[in-house]
Order: C-alpha cells, then sequence, then structure tokens
C-alpha cells in the first residue's frame, strides 16, 4: 500500500530509426508489460525502479516506437520529460548528423531544463565504425552534455547511463524542492548556523 | 518417448480443447490418418519437427480416446519413421528447419491491398517534398503547417494499415497455414480481419482527398463519418475487444515462445522480413492498441490551423469529441476485463474448502463465479470487531454483495466476522465515515431489516477513506436501482440504470451549475455596486482637488498676508511641535491638526473618527462641501487636511517619496483608522496617511504641492 518509491522520473529515448533505442531500452528495463487502462496504454514506457543514496527511483522509459519522425505525434512524447538519452549509431554518420536536429526539436518541444545525455550506441561494432568517439564527446561538449558509449548487444554502459542521468536528474529535483520548501530546510541551515558562526567570530577574535 | 515426458500438459489440454471445439476442421485432417498410403506419407514428411510430431502425438491421445486403434497404429508407425530419421538425420535441426525456412517470406505483393491505398509506396516523412514547389510558394506558411498535419494524419493511417495487414498476413495467416494455431491465433489477434476492414476503408476516403486536390482542403466530414454512427460503434467494440485482450494475447505469445520452438523459429523467422521493421508479435498488438490515443494528437493540431474555417473547425471539434468517446468506451471495456480477469484469479486463490454465509445460507467459492456478480472494488482494512480486536482482511465488493477475505500463503479464505454474516448485501447498505479528521474509520451499516448489521472498517490512511466511501455507496446506490426495477443483473437494465444514474448526475450538475451562476451573478452585482461606489469617490475626490486648489491659493494668499506682517514660518512647526500647534494663536489661520495631539484628546475627536459613518469621508471634508456632512461632526482643522490629502496623492505615486518613511510616525490610532477605513473608499488610507502631513510646516506645502500641482 505504502509508496514503492521516493522519486518518479520521465525519461525519454530519441533519436533515428534503428539505432538501437528500443534495444537500449530492453536491456535496461525489467520486462515490465504496462498493463494499465489505454488512456495511458497510449504511450509505451517500460519500467524499472533503481536506488540511488538510499532513494527509490521509479524510471518510467518513454519509447517512441517507430513513430519519431512524426513531429506532430512526438510532441507528445516530449511532455512532461524530465530526461532525455539522444541515441545515435556509431555505424551510421547520418543518425549522428541528425542528433542537431533532434536537439532543436527538444528545444521546441520539451521543457527547458530537461536534463540531456547523448549515447552513441553499437559500440560493439567496432569494425564498422564511422563515428569516432572523440567526434561523439566533441558534440556532447558543444552542447555542454554528457556523452556515453554504449552497446545494448553486449550491455556496455547502459546501466551506467541510466544510472548517470537519473543522478543528475535527482540532483536538480532535490534542488528545487529545497528550494520551494525552504521551511524544512531553512530550519536547518538556520540550526547549523549559529554554533557555526560563533566559532568563527571567535577565531577572528583570537586573531585579532 | 523422451520428448513425450518434455510435452507440457498445457499444450494437450489447449490442443485438446481445440480438436473437440474445432470440430469441422478437424474432420478434413482426420482423413489423414485412414490406413491407405498416400495421406500417411505426406503427413509423415511434414513431420520431421518436433512440434508438429508434439501435436500428432496430442493427436495419438485423441484417437485413443476414441478407441480408434486403426489410426493409433498407423500413427505409431508414422513415430518410428520419425524417429528413425531423426537417428539417421546427423544434424537434427537442419532436418527440422527446413520446413520454416522454406515458409516464403510476405512481400509487399502479397498484401493485396488496393495499390489506390498507396501501401505499397515508398513516401516520404513530409508534406512538402510531395507537391511542386510552386503550390508551397503560394501558400502561408501557417496553411503549409496544416498540410503538413494533414499529410502526417494520413502517412500515420497508412503505417497503421500497413502493420495491420502485415500482421494479418504474416502472423495470423502464417500461424494457421504452417503452424496449425488457428484458434489460438485468434486468441492472440482478436477481430484483425475487422480492424483491417474499417482502417482500410477509412484510409480509402483519407487518400480520395488526397488525390482529389494535393493541397486539402477540409477532412472534418471523413473524420465524423469515421469516429461516429456505425464506424464509431464498430471502433468501440473492435478495439474495446482487442485492446481487453492486450494481456492474455501476450501471455499466450510468451507460453509458446518458450514451449514450442517452431513457433519461435516462426517468429524469428517472420521478424525477417523487412515489411516487419524488426517488429515481433508484442509490438505489433502495441502498435495497434495504441493507434487509438494517437487520433486525438492528430486532431487537436487541425483544430488550431482551421481558425478561418468555423465549419471545418466546428466539424474537427465534434470529431475530436467522438474519439475521446471511443478512448472513453474502449478505456471501460479493458477496466472492465480486468476486474473480470481479477475476479477469476480471486477465485482461484480461494482454499477450496473455504465458507462463509450469506442470509443464512452457504457462500462458497464457487458463488464468486456467478456471472451477474461483478467485481467492482477490493481494498486492504482492518476489520474491528469490538473489544478492541482487530482483524486485516481483504474487503471485496462485488456489485451486488461485498465479503471480506483474509490472505494467507497467497491463499484466499472467507472471514466470518463473530456473530455476524460474512458476505454483505449492498442493498440498504450504507456507507458512514466515523468523525474525526485523523479518523480512518468507516461503518458499515447495513439496514436491511432482514438482517441489519453494522461493521467498522479502519482502512489505511485517513485519506483513503473517502474513495472508500465513494466506490461502496456507488454500488451500493447501484444495487438499490436494481433491486427497484425488479429484475436483477439484465444488461439492458442495467444499461438503463447506468443512464438513469447519469441522469441523476447531469441533473445534480445542472442544479450546482445554476447555483453558482447564481452566486457568480450576485458576486459581479456587488462588485459593480463597489464600482460605482469607488467612481463616486472618485467623483468627489476630484470635487474635493479643485476645492483644494482654491483654498490653497487662499492660504497663500495669507500666508503672504502674514509674513509680510512678519511673522515668520519656519521649520519648527512641523511634526513634533505639538506645543506650538496647541496654542491656536500661533497660527490663527492656518492651524495644523496635531497627530498628537489629536492622541491625546481622543474624546474631542472621537466623532470624527467614526466619521466614516457620514456620507464623506472626514478627511475630505472642506469649507465648500461641509454643508454635505451631518451637522454633528465637528470639523475643526479643514485646510491642512486637504492639503495632506494632496499631498499624499502626488507623493504616493512614487514608493521612494518621502511620505512613505513618513508613514512610520503616523500615530496608533490613525494607523488603526487607516487599517480600519472601508476597503470600498480605497482612497482613504493614504489620505490618512497623509495626515500626518499636516503637521510638517506650511513652508513645506508651500515648496512640494506648488511645484506638483503647477
Amino acid at each position: 500500500m505504502a509508496k514503492s518509491y521516493d522519486y518518479l522520473f520521465k525519461l525519454l529515448l530519441i533519436g533515428d530509426s534503428g539505432v538501437g533505442k528500443t534495444c537500449v531500452l530492453f536491456r535496461f528495463s525489467e520486462d515490465a508489460f504496462n498493463n494499465t487502462f489505454i488512456s495511458t496504454i497510449g504511450i509505451d514506457f517500460k519500467i524499472r525502479t533503481i536506488e540511488l543514496d538510499g532513494k527509490k527511483i521509479k524510471l518510467q522509459i518513454w519509447d517512441t516506437a517507430g513513430q519519431e519522425r512524426f513531429r506532430t505525434i512526438t510532441t507528445a512524447y516530449y511532455r512532461g520529460a524530465m530526461g532525455i538519452m539522444l541515441v545515435y549509431d556509431i555505424t551510421n554518420e547520418k543518425s549522428f548528423d541528425n542528433i542537431k536536429n533532434w536537439i532543436r526539436n527538444i528545444e521546441e518541444n520539451a521543457t527547458t531544463d530537461v536534463e540531456k545525455m547523448l549515447l552513441g550506441n553499437k559500440c560493439d561494432a567496432a569494425e564498422k565504425r564511422v563515428v569516432s568517439r572523440e567526434k561523439g564527446e566533441q558534440l556532447a561538449i558543444e552542447y555542454g552534455i554528457k556523452f556515453m558509449e554504449t552497446s545494448a548487444k553486449d550491455s556496455i554502459n547502459v546501466e551506467t547511463a541510466f544510472f548517470s542521468i537519473a543522478r543528475d536528474i535527482k540532483a536538480k529535483t532535490e534542488k528545487k524542492l529545497e528550494a520551494s520548501n525552504p521551511p524544512k530546510g531553512g530550519h536547518q541551515i538556520k540550526a547549523n548556523e549559529p554554533s557555526r558562526k560563533p566559532t568563527n567570530w571567535l577565531m577572528r577574535c583570537s586573531i585579532l | 518417448m523422451e520428448l513425450r515426458s518434455k510435452t507440457p500438459p498445457e499444450i494437450f489440454s489447449d490442443q485438446y480443447s481445440w480438436y473437440s471445439h474445432g470440430g469441422p476442421c478437424w474432420k478434413s485432417k482426420y482423413g489423414l490418418f485412414k490406413p491407405d498410403v498416400q495421406p500417411l506419407g505426406s503427413f509423415s514428411s511434414y513431420m520431421f519437427d518436433p512440434v508438429t510430431s508434439l501435436n500428432s502425438r496430442n493427436l495419438l491421445r485423441y484417437c485413443a480416446y476414441l478407441g480408434d486403434f486403426k489410426i493409433l497404429a498407423s500413427k505409431r508407425e508414422a513415430e518410428t519413421r520419425l524417429l528413425n530419421a531423426r537417428l539417421t538425420s546427423p544434424l537434427q535441426k537442419s532436418v527440422s528447419t527446413p520446413s520454416i525456412i522454406a515458409v516464403p517470406l510476405v512481400t509487399v505483393n502479397d498484401l493485396e491491398t488496393d495499390p489506390f491505398l498507396g501501401l505499397q509506396d515508398d513516401e516520404p516523412d513530409s508534406w512538402t517534398p510531395t507537391v511542386s514547389k510552386e503550390i508551397v510558394r503560394k501558400l502561408k506558411e501557417k496553411e503549409i503547417k496544416r498540410q503538413e498535419h494533414l499529410y502526417e494524419f494520413i502517412l500515420t493511417e497508412k503505417h497503421h494499415c500497413l502493420t495491420l495487414r502485415v500482421m494479418q498476413k504474416v502472423f495470423v495467416e502464417g500461424l494457421k497455414k504452417y503452424l496449425n494455431l488457428g484458434a489460438t491465433v485468434d486468441r492472440m489477434f482478436p477481430r484483425i480481419n475487422d480492424l483491417v476492414e474499417l482502417h482500410l476503408a477509412f484510409l480509402h476516403k483519407l487518400r480520395t482527398r488526397q488525390k482529389d486536390n494535393p493541397v486539402i482542403d477540409n477532412i472534418g466530414n471523413i473524420l465524423l463519418e469515421q469516429f461516429g454512427g456505425p464506424a464509431g460503434a464498430a471502433l468501440k467494440s473492435v478495439y474495446g475487444e482487442f485492446c481487453s485482450n492486450h494481456r492474455n494475447a501476450i501471455d499466450i505469445y510468451k507460453y509458446y515462445m518458450q514451449s514450442d520452438t517452431r513457433f519461435a523459429e516462426f517468429v524469428k523467422h517472420c521478424q525477417a522480413n523487412p515489411l516487419l521493421k524488426k517488429k515481433g508479435i508484442p509490438e505489433c498488438i502495441l502498435f495497434v492498441t495504441q493507434r487509438l490515443t494517437k487520433y486525438p494528437l492528430l486532431i487537436e493540431p487541425l483544430i488550431k490551423t482551421m481558425k478561418d474555417n468555423k465549419d471545418e473547425q466546428e466539424k474537427l471539434v465534434k470529431a475530436l469529441t467522438l474519439v475521446k468517446e471511443i478512448l472513453v468506451e474502449v478505456d471501460a471495456q479493458v477496466a472492465e476485463k480486468e476486474k473480470e480477469d481479477r475476479k477469476l484469479e480471486i477465485y482461484n486463490r480461494v482454499e477450496a474448502k473455504s465458507f462463509t454465509t450469506h442470509k443464512g445460507l452457504k457462500f462458497k467459492k464457487s458463488d464468486i463465479l456467478d456471472e451477474k456478480r461483478k467485481l467492482r472494488f477490493e481494498g486492504i482494512a482492518m476489520l474491528m470487531q469490538g473489544r478492541g480486536k482487530m482483524q486485516v482482511v481483504l474487503v471485496i465488493v462485488f456489485s451486488d454483495v461485498l465479503c471480506f477475505l483474509l490472505e494467507n500463503n497467497h491463499k484466499y479464505s472467507f472471514f466470518t466476522p463473530e456473530n455476524k454474516a460474512g458476505v454483505v448485501s449492498l442493498q440498504k447498505l450504507l456507507v458512514r465515515e466515523k468523525a474525526g479528521q485523523e479518523s480512518r474509520g468507516i461503518y458499515l451499516i447495513s439496514s436491511n431489516p432482514a438482517e441489519p448489521e453494522m461493521f467498522e472498517l479502519k482502512v489505511h490512511k485517513p485519506k483513503d477513506k473517502q474513495v472508500w466511501i465513494k466506490a461502496i455507496s456507488l454500488e451500493a446506490e447501484v444495487a438499490i436501482l436494481k433491486s427497484h426495477s425488479g429484475d436483477i443483473g439484465k444488461p439492458a437494465y442495467r444499461h438503463n440504470h447506468q443512464l438513469e444514474e447519469l441522469r441523476n448526475l447531469q441533473d445534480k450538475l445542472q442544479s450546482e451549475r445554476e447555483l453558482w451562476q447564481k452566486e457568480k451573478e450576485s458576486e459581479m452585482k456587488e462588485l459593480q455596486q463597489k464600482r460605482d461606489e469607488i467612481a463616486k469617490l472618485q467623483e468627489q475626490v476630484k470635487h474635493d482637488q479643485v476645492d483644494l486648489v482654491q483654498q490653497r491659493s487662499q492660504l497663500f494668499r495669507k500666508l503672504d498676508v502674514l509674513s509680510s506682517r512678519g511673522v515668520i514660518v519656519n521649520s519648527t512647526l512641523s511634526v513634533s511641535s505639538s506645543s506650538s500647534s496647541d496654542d491656536p494663536s500661533c497660527l490663527p489661520t492656518a492651524p495644523s491638526t496635531d497627530p498628537p495631539k489629536k492622541k491625546n484628546d481622543p474624546s474631542k475627536w472621537k466623532p470624527p473618527t467614526n466619521g466614516k459613518v457620514a456620507s464623506l469621508p472626514l478627511n475630505l471634508i472642506s469649507a465648500t462641501n461641509q454643508q454635505k456632512v451631518s451637522p454633528g461632526v465637528q470639523v475643526r482643522q479643514q485646510l491642512p487636511l486637504k492639503l495632506a490629502s494632496k499631498l499624499g496623492g502626488s507623493c504616493g505615486s512614487s514608493p521612494a517619496s518621502p511620505s512613505s518613511s513618513l508613514q512610520q510616525l503616523l500615530p496608533l490610532k490613525l494607523r488603526e483608522d487607516a487599517s480600519e477605513a472601508k476597503k470600498p473608499t480605497a482612497d482613504s488610507p493614504t489620505q490618512l496617511t497623509a495626515h500626518l502631513r499636516t503637521g510638517s510646516s506650511p513652508a513645506m506645502m508651500q515648496n512640494i504641492p506648488v511645484s506638483d500641482e503647477e
């Protein structure tokens, strides 16, 4: 009956068709088939609950189900997303080039402070690589976002990537909570301050 | 027979039920087992696969069951052949797979759809590249955007049709043809044919419109036709069934994937088909369930971009409501199915021997399955049993009764409270909450004269209380309505009751809305009144301002006279100079009403402070309007007051002006007055604030207002 999680984060996987978004999602998520009613069936998401610093975080990860090309439909996907994984395929130059378009799309449709992360998928296929790691890193730096090369097939970095974005969103959320909920946070600071200030003051005194 | 032991018993029962149900289909195959050589040969040739042989073994049992030993004999012969083939074959898998590999991949040409629909065409993702630049150039940006939305509507509809058709041709027909899974397939993809038909027809209409003119003018009527009327009803029923069955379909799929290697191979083989774009069966099913929810997203932008054409916009809005209605209906059907599944699960988990009493009779687990008895609500609560005894129970609310279950080791058993019945009829059941904010208690009071009873439940959280009360009392109300009609459970009646309920709710809503409307009107009236009052006051203020200017000029004149007589006007007169103002001789014509003085002598000033009853605020009283004030009011010092109000008005406009700092000098009494001031006379606080300025020197007044006024 009690809530089974402390936070619920909505994440989104976006990128060209065929870069392996669904595979990444399958690799990461529990095989939880979402069996709620149709009002929520309209969205296809997978769920996995992870634990970070003792907090249970429910990650609700949405997949675009091959409809990423359709702008009218995808605007609905962006609504309320807290984190977005931009995925490209390291064996497909075009998918990498399109990341810029996806970022523009995100800027148009998602909330401004949405956490973003760049993933170069299929890093197991080294022999077919056309996008170098450095190029990916460069692009990520350009947009000021995190970057990782992953392989859904060999399960490389998939966990790390989701944990990393979840950690960033958690930090952001907690910061926001503190800002909007000063009574608790503020009180703590006040409680600490008097004890700290006198020592400072005394120290200064002794120096004087 | 090592293979046989591996066979899950479910397969047998499943196949068996299929055999027994699918009689006619079976009879045609039946001939295969007549001991003539030809069919037997053909049979064994397709028996190299373990799965088929598995089926045939079930068949064998079926035959044995029928006592047809002739078939049994020939069957045994076939099986020996199979075994021999296995033993002789160096690579068993290579022997069993060809039959699947040999299944030809379904291509676009096999879809057998009207080429006009363009299912086979590779179309660009957006509209602009599909038309000539000439056309695009002529259009406004907004129109291009609208065309893009329309294009996406049609293109995604095409994709949906393609998916449906591919599902039908690849999975449904394939599984039926190559794996003999007829009934299972229908359970996995219920009403797929209806879906295909509905959507192809829809696409046909859209394509026709598109063909007429690449720049589509409107699609409102097509949408109305598709989502309303018979097509809309069909969508409700088809999607209702398809979506309700979603979970069941996935379960069947998972079961076959695990237990039937041939099935798994077939699916893998099909997924290589470029038409499926790597989508498997679960993905396809999910995709289909999602389509309905995309329509609102597709229609909304059309409504937004159709502001110029009111008629079309109206149609689109109507279509949107129709789609939403369909969604609600499908949603309800899915919910109903889930409840039904849950009821079955409860039934399966109740211990066989457990029972309780209902109306003096035994209430057994089989009573749960009563067709009229629908599961409506369930929840865990604490049942209070007097003398502080409590029991955690699962409360199950059916459409006609509610009962209590105990959970133990994933098994349920009925719970019968001490000296009470374990099943409570919903008829005449009252649900009341136990008073107190922190209380988590609910009373269930059965007011039925035959079996009066009362139960106290404690729910998990105080806020859960309302959920419970709402859920149970709603069912109780429905139960009462049912009993009134005299006929319980007839769907038609139930439907009527729902309608009636709906009507009642509507009536309630209507009356509430009326009430609200009235309230709103009276509030508006009040607001208007207040506005009028303010306007009146403003008028007065304006009037007083004119008056003020006159008086000020008078004052100046007098000041001039005074100064010419040698009286020095200095700043000592300001604020704290109460003693000077106490002496009227000091400034005979321009005395100041000193706040301190006011404080010192309240009795004297009582009438003015209560002056708000007067039609005119006291501080506005001047020589020219004095007659308007009730005669009892004693007005002493008009001029400075007037000045002060003027000053306050001019200074108050900028927050950093001195008046704001001066405000703090306001004596307590006055400040109280200020806060007391009536709201409508919004000006009065500032006037009162400025009041303190009456203590300031005339010299200062001379400076500020004059420069301000001129």
